[in-house]
């Protein structure tokens, strides 16, 4: 059972963000996704007992890529599905690893829910940016399929 | 508001790359080195990335590229400004500028180099001849408005 003191450490290209832990519905491995080739957003899906979850594959500036090195794929909650974050490596730190901080994005917030990221954690003048599940969600939603 | 004019500001005169800002020495919190900034997805271009600093995460802008003069890479000589959190925003939201030097330190005591066009009215609430330059004056409340809309 994931803890709320807990987070992913995903990695994307040569890009690490963090994720807190609670907000991962599920971690699954490429074996277990069906690969999408269309043309839409879409990268992969998750079968779920009829439903299917979109999982999306995301470059170091989190636009749309279609990037082949990816090995699991982490899902949100969404609406009407939850949403999948295709990444190259996905690793579990609790917090006492990290120091964790409110952040703030500079401008305009790219979803109606708000900035992709809430939190830093920061180590010396490195900061490692959070995931804002919600912020995530709503930002993968708009992708579409 | 003349007895205000009148008292010393301790200021700052900060160069970037095409424009130099001025702004009280009290707005800002530190001027460190420029250290490897970090990716900040999603960011408007104006923003160079994002810096640990003190245990927090730091954006740092470029004002060239804000005021639309493109963007300039960091010279051996570069600093970054950390400026305190502007009026109306939230604890912990500093922010970071960078600059082609060092800021050089002058107490306005008067107002009598005032130029009544600012070079940028968006963002530069007036401009003061000040060290053989003209410098504006940010206009914080705009430049809160951008940055943390």
């Amino acid at each position: 059972m994931a803890q709320g003191n807990q987070y992913l450490r995903i990695g994307i290209g040569t890009s690490t963000f963090l994720l807190p832990s609670a907000a991962s519905l599920a971690i699954e491995q490429r074996e277990t996704l069906v690969l999408e080739n269309g043309a839409g957003a879409v990268s992969a899906w998750r079968d779920v007992k009829g439903d299917r979850w979109p999982a999306y594959c995301l470059d170091e500036q989190l636009e749309p890529a279609r990037r082949q090195d990816w090995h699991r794929a982490v899902f949100v909650a969404g609406v009407p599905t939850p949403l999948g974050l295709l990444a190259d490596e996905v690793q579990l730190l609790t917090q006492v690893e990290l120091h964790v901080e409110p952040f703030t994005p500079v401008g305009p917030p790219p979803t109606p829910a708000g900035h992709v990221f809430a939190e830093a954690a920061v180590e010396g003048t490195q900061a490692t940016l959070v995931f804002s599940p919600t912020g995530l969600a709503a930002y993968l939603q708009r992708l579409g399929a | 508001m003349a007895r205000a004019a009148n008292r010393p500001v301790h200021s700052l005169l900060i160069p970037t790359a095409g424009v130099h800002v001025l702004v009280p020495s009290a707005t800002i919190a530190e001027v460190i080195n420029v250290a490897p900034l970090g990716r900040l997805p999603r960011a408007p271009d104006w923003c160079l990335g994002v810096i640990g600093w003190r245990q927090r995460a730091v954006p740092v802008i470029s004002l060239e590229a804000l005021l639309g003069k493109g963007v300039s890479a960091p010279t051996p000589r570069s600093k970054i400004m950390v400026f305190f959190p502007l009026p109306g925003c939230r604890e912990g939201q500093f922010f970071g500028v960078l600059s082609t030097a060092e800021p050089q330190p002058h107490t306005i005591d008067s107002v009598d180099g005032i130029v009544t066009e600012s070079p940028h009215p968006r963002y530069f609430a007036a401009a003061l001849r000040v060290g053989g330059v003209t410098a504006g004056i940010p206009d914080l409340k705009a430049l809160k408005a951008t940055l943390y809309p």
